[in-house]
């Protein structure tokens, strides 16, 4: 075990998987310099410019690339700086990489990961720079999805992700960058599609997923000193969705929120409520409650953003307005 | 901070009486949950938080305010209602908000008596909302019972444990938000009552999270008991019936010798069949005379009668700590032996809690049989809007004449009261003869 932070985790994957598999390499902006997030330094030192490659300023041509270097036998990592941009890139993710193995009838797959930074975490990056686009990503069949919540994780699963036969696609929410915590040393791999139960509880479920598995974590405090005992599930990944451990969750606790940091007009804590209220209705003693941000671009001034975004407050609220 | 008036909840309400405040002083309460119930003129219902806040009482219990009058405010958003709170302000705070949901027909709560929820009492004014109400007469029952259509809201895993735990939902306060029934009033209500018969209490058991409530006790060191639902809905449909309905009743005598001769004959000559029981001879009795009296068979409603079609004769049950009247539906139609077949199933269903809402819903008359208890005669409340209600008393030996000559004969009394809104006074007294002469001719009943 070592204490890392996510930003090192990232790259402690990325090293051992390049060193793993020759296949694996790296492409993005800034990519050989270490990233404009600091995720890749010194790769290009170990594993040369040959699979570390610098590309121009236009997430079409990364992920075009990309999707090119897999139909041709590599295993390509993408960065896209901030996942904002894959607004410029759907055709090439929405249209080519999630439908070429179907389309192909199977005889093209491509094993791929798009990965950057998602999401806001108080940085005031602003309205462009700070969305959690991996409910767009959610609409599209033929991607999978990961959102690791700790460092350990931002390791384990971009390995998985790194592992997968098909594209992945991993938010790495910027606000998590930073922060430190045990990760495994030597091989460390996480399958997609396990979600990870932090806490065990009686009351009620909380359900989060990256930034917001430590909005719940602090709820879960908070309700426990009020004699509310809070279970906490991070998701982990989006798809494959472990619906089983949520409904098994309910089934004990009765109760629901799920935490999105995105805006609750649409986004997966939404299918996700669909799916409990449908397949979990016997066991619910209240309505399942979403806590998600404002349905607003994200202003760049922090003290609006933390306004507009979920914190363990609203959280709290929520649970106890449905005891 | 936004103020909480006295509202207008009939046409004809000029003021009203503070009842109970739901909420204490200083509480805070959310938009749209109960806060008070108040008096009018027609009845008692619970008025809605106009709006989220901290209760600060201004008119005390059992005070009177004239309509627009204040009564309260709620200071600031109380609890922390999240972005989402919007959604579901739906309830409304407004005056039409307790009708509308009293209107609400059982959408598929299914198995469970239906019973009345706070709010539901407009029926009997000017201001029902709900047409279907005038053509379907609720249920609750003359002298005794009560349950009507309105909706029981109830969790799904409440629901799910109190079918599973044979627990009638509809005895249940539920102490979830606006009242709903959660798990946690269904576990109370099992620990409470161990074997499935006895009647549940929700307060005496509750979680160890939950707030423990001080305990009620009498100054004379009794306790108080809360009401149930049901027992709260009996409780002022029966004032209601009792102030609004003018009533009036008859007794007539009946000579049960044919009757309980035909009886003992079915007794000796049926196979595995139920003999039909005395109460089975008068429902067939009614309905036969029900048919023949429109009038006897209607409600009197928003200054009009109503001549119901079917004949459905209600049958007042005891269960429970309650009181329920299931309804034998079209007994008119039926034969006395399938009279009999059905009043054993809905008495022991009732007595199990397993009443569905069907069997409670619709009927246009009611017979109170409290012969079995020894009671010689007495007088039932008119279980309004039906027009009236047979009260049957113990069959016995007397000394009456008879051709002439002082005889000793199996007798028995019953008591019709009448809705004079509806049904006159020789139209009740025909009606009543009818009911007797075919208990005193009870071949006849076979054959109707």
């Amino acid at each position: 075990m070592a204490e890392l932070t996510g930003r090192d985790a990232i790259r402690a994957a990325l090293e051992q998987e390049m060193a793993r598999d020759e296949r694996v390499v790296l492409l993005g902006e800034d990519v050989a310099p270490g990233g404009v997030f600091k995720t890749t330094p010194g790769l290009v030192d170990r594993f040369g410019a040959e699979r570390v490659w610098d590309t121009p300023i236009s997430e079409q041509a990364i992920v075009g690339s990309a999707m090119g270097a897999a139909m041709g036998g590599l295993r390509p990592v993408a960065e896209i700086m901030f996942a904002d941009f894959y607004a410029t890139c759907w055709d090439l993710v929405a249209n080519e990489i999630a439908k070429t193995r179907y389309m192909t009838g199977g005889q093209v797959r491509l094993p791929l990961v798009v990965r950057g930074s998602n999401g806001g975490g108080g940085l005031g990056f602003g309205a462009q720079h700070s969305q959690s686009a991996e409910s767009w990503a959610m609409c599209v069949p033929g991607l999978k999805i990961a959102c690791p919540s700790t460092p350990s994780d931002f390791k384990g699963l971009l390995a998985g992700a790194i592992r997968e036969e098909d594209p992945v696609l991993v938010f790495e929410h910027k606000g998590l960058y930073g922060r430190t915590g045990e990760v495994p040393d030597g091989d460390h791999v996480v399958a997609l599609g396990e979600s990870h139960t932090l806490r065990e509880g009686s009351d009620v479920t909380l359900v989060g997923l990256a930034f917001t598995v430590g909005i719940c974590e602090a709820a879960a405090d908070q309700l426990a000193d009020e004699g509310i005992s809070a279970e906490v599930i991070d998701l982990r990944t989006l798809v494959p969705l472990d619906v089983a451990a949520v409904l098994r969750s309910v089934a004990t606790t009765n109760r629901l929120v799920i935490v999105e940091e995105g805006p609750g007009q649409l986004g997966w804590s939404a299918s996700l409520a669909a799916i409990v209220s449908d397949e979990g209705f016997d066991d619910l003693d209240a309505p399942v409650l979403r806590v998600c941000g404002a349905s607003v671009p994200l202003p760049a001034a922090g003290v609006l953003e933390e306004e507009v975004n979920p914190n363990a407050q609203r959280v709290i609220a929520a649970v106890r307005r449905m005891s | 901070m936004p103020a909480v008036n006295m509202p207008r909840l009939s046409d004809s309400m000029e003021s009203g009486v503070i009842v109970s405040w739901l909420v204490s002083d200083g509480e805070s309460v959310e938009s749209g949950a109960p806060l008070v119930e108040i008096e009018t003129d027609k009845a008692t219902m619970v008025y809605e938080a106009p709006a989220a806040g901290v209760l600060r009482i201004e008119v005390q219990e059992g005070e009177t305010a004239d309509v627009g009058a204040q009564l309260a405010t709620l200071h600031g958003d109380a609890s922390g209602s999240d972005a989402g709170s919007a959604s579901d302000g739906g309830s409304a705070s407004d005056r039409g908000s307790a009708s509308d949901r009293g209107s609400a027909s059982d959408g598929g709560g299914g198995e469970k008596p239906v019973q009345v929820a706070e709010g539901a009492t407009t029926e009997g004014g000017s201001a029902d909302p709900d047409p279907k109400s005038t053509s379907e007469p609720a249920t609750a029952s003359g002298s005794n019972g009560a349950g009507t259509r309105e909706r029981i809201i109830a969790s799904p895993v409440a629901r799910r444990l109190a079918a599973q735990a044979g627990v009638d939902l509809g005895t249940l306060r539920g102490t979830g938000p606006r009242g709903r029934i959660v798990k946690r009033d269904v576990q109370a209500a099992q620990a409470a009552a161990p074997e499935p018969s006895a009647a549940p209490e929700a307060s005496a058991a509750r979680e160890p999270s939950a707030p423990e409530p001080p305990a009620d006790r009498v100054g004379d060191g009794g306790e108080v008991q809360k009401l149930t639902r049901v027992q709260q809905v009996i409780a002022r449909r029966m004032s209601e019936s009792h102030e609004v309905v003018p009533d009036f009743s008859l007794t007539v005598e009946v000579d049960m010798a044919a009757l309980l001769e035909l009886r003992a004959r079915m007794r000796a000559e049926a196979d595995e069949q139920p003999i039909p029981s005395v109460t089975d001879f008068v429902v067939k009795a009614s309905a036969l005379a029900l048919r023949r009296t429109p009038r006897a068979n209607g409600s009197y409603r928003d200054g009009a009668w109503q001549l119901h079609d079917p004949v459905s004769v209600g049958l007042a049950v005891a269960a429970q700590e309650s009181l329920l009247v299931p309804a034998v539906r079209d007994a008119d139609r039926l034969s006395l032996g399938e009279i009999a077949r059905r009043t054993r199933e809905l008495a022991r269903r009732a007595r199990d809690g397993r009443l569905t809402p069907a069997e409670l819903d619709g009927a246009t008359f009611t017979v109170s049989n409290l012969g079995m208890f020894g009671i010689d005669r007495f007088v039932a409340i008119v279980n309004a809007p039906q027009a009236a209600i047979l009260a049957v008393g113990a069959v016995g030996d007397r000394v009456v004449a008879h051709e002439g000559a002082p005889a000793i004969r199996p007798r028995m009394e019953m008591t019709l009261s009448c809705d004079h809104r509806i049904l006159y006074g020789a139209d009740a007294a025909q009606f009543l003869a009818a009911i007797r002469d075919g208990l005193q001719r009870p071949t006849r009943l076979l054959l109707g």
